[in-house]
């Protein structure tokens, strides 16, 4: 699009654009805040409709009920979680309790590489690093951290509980009647705005689509190869420490660095030491981010969000400082929206500028 | 699951989308089409109702469907030239179903119109419904 021949109109457009985007934008983020007691079983809930409407939609294009075809899809998802969970979670309990008894050595470990490494960095630049008060300062901060979480999460069991309970129910009806209601609420758009709003809408949509299954596929196919890998070079607990892998990756360009720190860390702790699995445990994550960018991104999210990698890391502390967790993983989807809503309004109301000219 | 509260949140009245159908089945777009499949877009098109004089489109504008007309007239000008002169049952806009979302004319009432959109999505939702409409995919 080219809107530099007309300067007044550009900058007018500009202007309406702003004050229309910035009501779309407080809506949202309003209607984020009222739903800020449910928002994760209502991000849940419509994650997996993106995941499990084009099942739907291939039952029904066979001549099946939409509701039966719901609740068929439902239930062979609930089988399927089942076995998998079934089959996954010992695995991954054993791994933790190994885990759990591996810290102290790990964060002794951690102490010795750094008592070793500031020695070194201090005489370097001449100034005498005195890390055990640093360390100890850390740790009992890092204690209370834990006593605070462990609190956080027993406050947190109510919020999960209905979660459970909440994400089937509104999947369900999210399947079955948000359409009719989307198509309900378009229809309060006026004349002039009403095929803008369902392009913006499709769009948006269009993208997001792309974005969860691709993420949900880039993930999977992350912790798959991190896990192989750190099988092969004989890391301890290459299970727990690959899936953790491929949930870090949901966060770009930090979720990586954050897998890199653990799988030395866990590397560091292995008896007898051996300095070289930490090497080959850090090449792993870069391997599994060298096929990552090289074959999952330009096959699976190529051009889903095309956003500046400056802005995306703002973005994701900005929203992480506001949302916590859930808006890390929100913030690239979040701004993704923002930039079709804004591009479209600009593109539409420039052209009724040029018109009425 | 048949539930009087949400059948009459969600749902279309019935007649409203008989009568779309009834539209769309004389148009040749959908000859030979199972009115089973039509009836099914249908109920995803939108009912919108214009007063004389108000500009249905302009040239240029971003466009996301094509229009049944369902009452009224419309008249659609390219370059203040007459191109069509639109009744009761015919059907404009449809180029941005396939080919680009900018609309190419001009689109203006000339008495209240009331008209029922059907957007690309919507139709290529449909085109799947059936083989036998892979005539348009």
């Amino acid at each position: 699009m080219n809107f530099s021949d007309n300067p007044a109109a550009s900058g007018s457009a500009y202007f309406k654009t702003f004050k229309i985007f910035v009501f779309v934008v407080g809506f949202i983020l309003a209607s984020f805040y009222l739903l800020s007691s449910i928002l994760l079983p209502v991000i849940i809930s419509f994650t997996l409709y993106a995941l499990i409407q084009p099942f739907t939609n291939y039952l029904v294009r066979k001549d099946f009920n939409h509701s039966l075809a719901i609740i068929l899809i439902l239930i062979l998802m609930l089988v399927f979680s089942i076995l998998a969970i079934s089959f996954a979670l010992p695995q991954l309990l054993s791994q933790v309790t190994i885990l759990k008894s591996k810290l102290p050595v790990i964060f002794n470990q951690f102490e010795h590489f750094l008592t070793i490494y500031s020695q070194k960095l201090g005489d370097f630049i001449g100034v005498d690093f005195n890390v055990s008060d640093i360390l100890v300062s850390l740790l009992s901060q890092s204690s209370s951290l834990g006593n605070t979480l462990l609190v956080t999460i027993s406050e947190q069991v109510f919020a999960i509980t209905l979660s459970l309970i909440l994400v089937p129910l509104l999947t369900y009806f999210i399947l079955k009647d948000f359409k009719s209601l989307r198509n309900k609420m378009m229809n309060w758009l006026p004349n002039p705005s009403f095929e803008l709003g369902w392009l913006i809408y499709y769009r948006v949509t269009s993208q997001l689509q792309v974005y969860i299954r691709g993420v949900m596929i880039q993930s999977f196919i992350m912790a798959v190869v991190a896990s192989f890998g750190f099988f092969i070079i004989g890391l301890d607990i290459p299970v727990l420490i690959g899936s953790l892998a491929g949930l870090l990756n949901l966060i770009p360009y930090i979720g990586p660095l954050i897998s890199i720190l653990l799988a030395v860390l866990v590397a560091s702790a292995m008896t007898p030491f051996d300095p070289s699995i930490i090497y080959m445990a850090v090449a792993v994550i870069i391997a599994a981010q060298v096929i990552d960018n090289i074959v999952v991104i330009p096959s699976v999210i190529a051009n889903a969000v095309d956003l500046h990698p400056v802005l995306v890391i703002v973005g994701i502390l900005i929203f992480g400082n506001l949302f916590g967790t859930i808006g890390v993983i929100l913030a690239i989807p979040a701004m993704a929206t923002a930039k079709i809503i804004y591009t479209n309004l600009y593109a539409d109301i420039y052209n009724a500028s040029q018109n009425n000219m | 699951m048949n539930n009087f509260f949400w059948n009459n949140i969600f749902k279309k009245t019935r007649s409203e989308c008989e009568l779309i159908t009834e539209f769309w089945q004389q148009t040749p777009l959908f000859k030979n089409i199972p009115s089973r499949h039509i009836h099914t877009l249908s109920e995803n098109m939108h009912v919108r109702n214009f007063q004389a004089d108000e500009v249905v489109f302009r040239q240029g504008d971003q466009g996301a469907g094509a229009i049944l007309v369902l009452e009224g007239q419309v008249k659609v000008y390219a370059n203040n030239t007459l191109l069509s002169d639109l009744d009761k049952g015919d059907f404009f806009g449809e180029i941005t179903l396939a080919e680009t979302d900018k609309r190419t004319a001009d689109a203006c009432c000339i008495k209240r119109v009331d008209w029922c959109t059907s957007s690309n999505r919507t139709w290529k939702n449909g085109l799947k419904l059936s083989h036998t409409w892979a005539l348009f995919s």
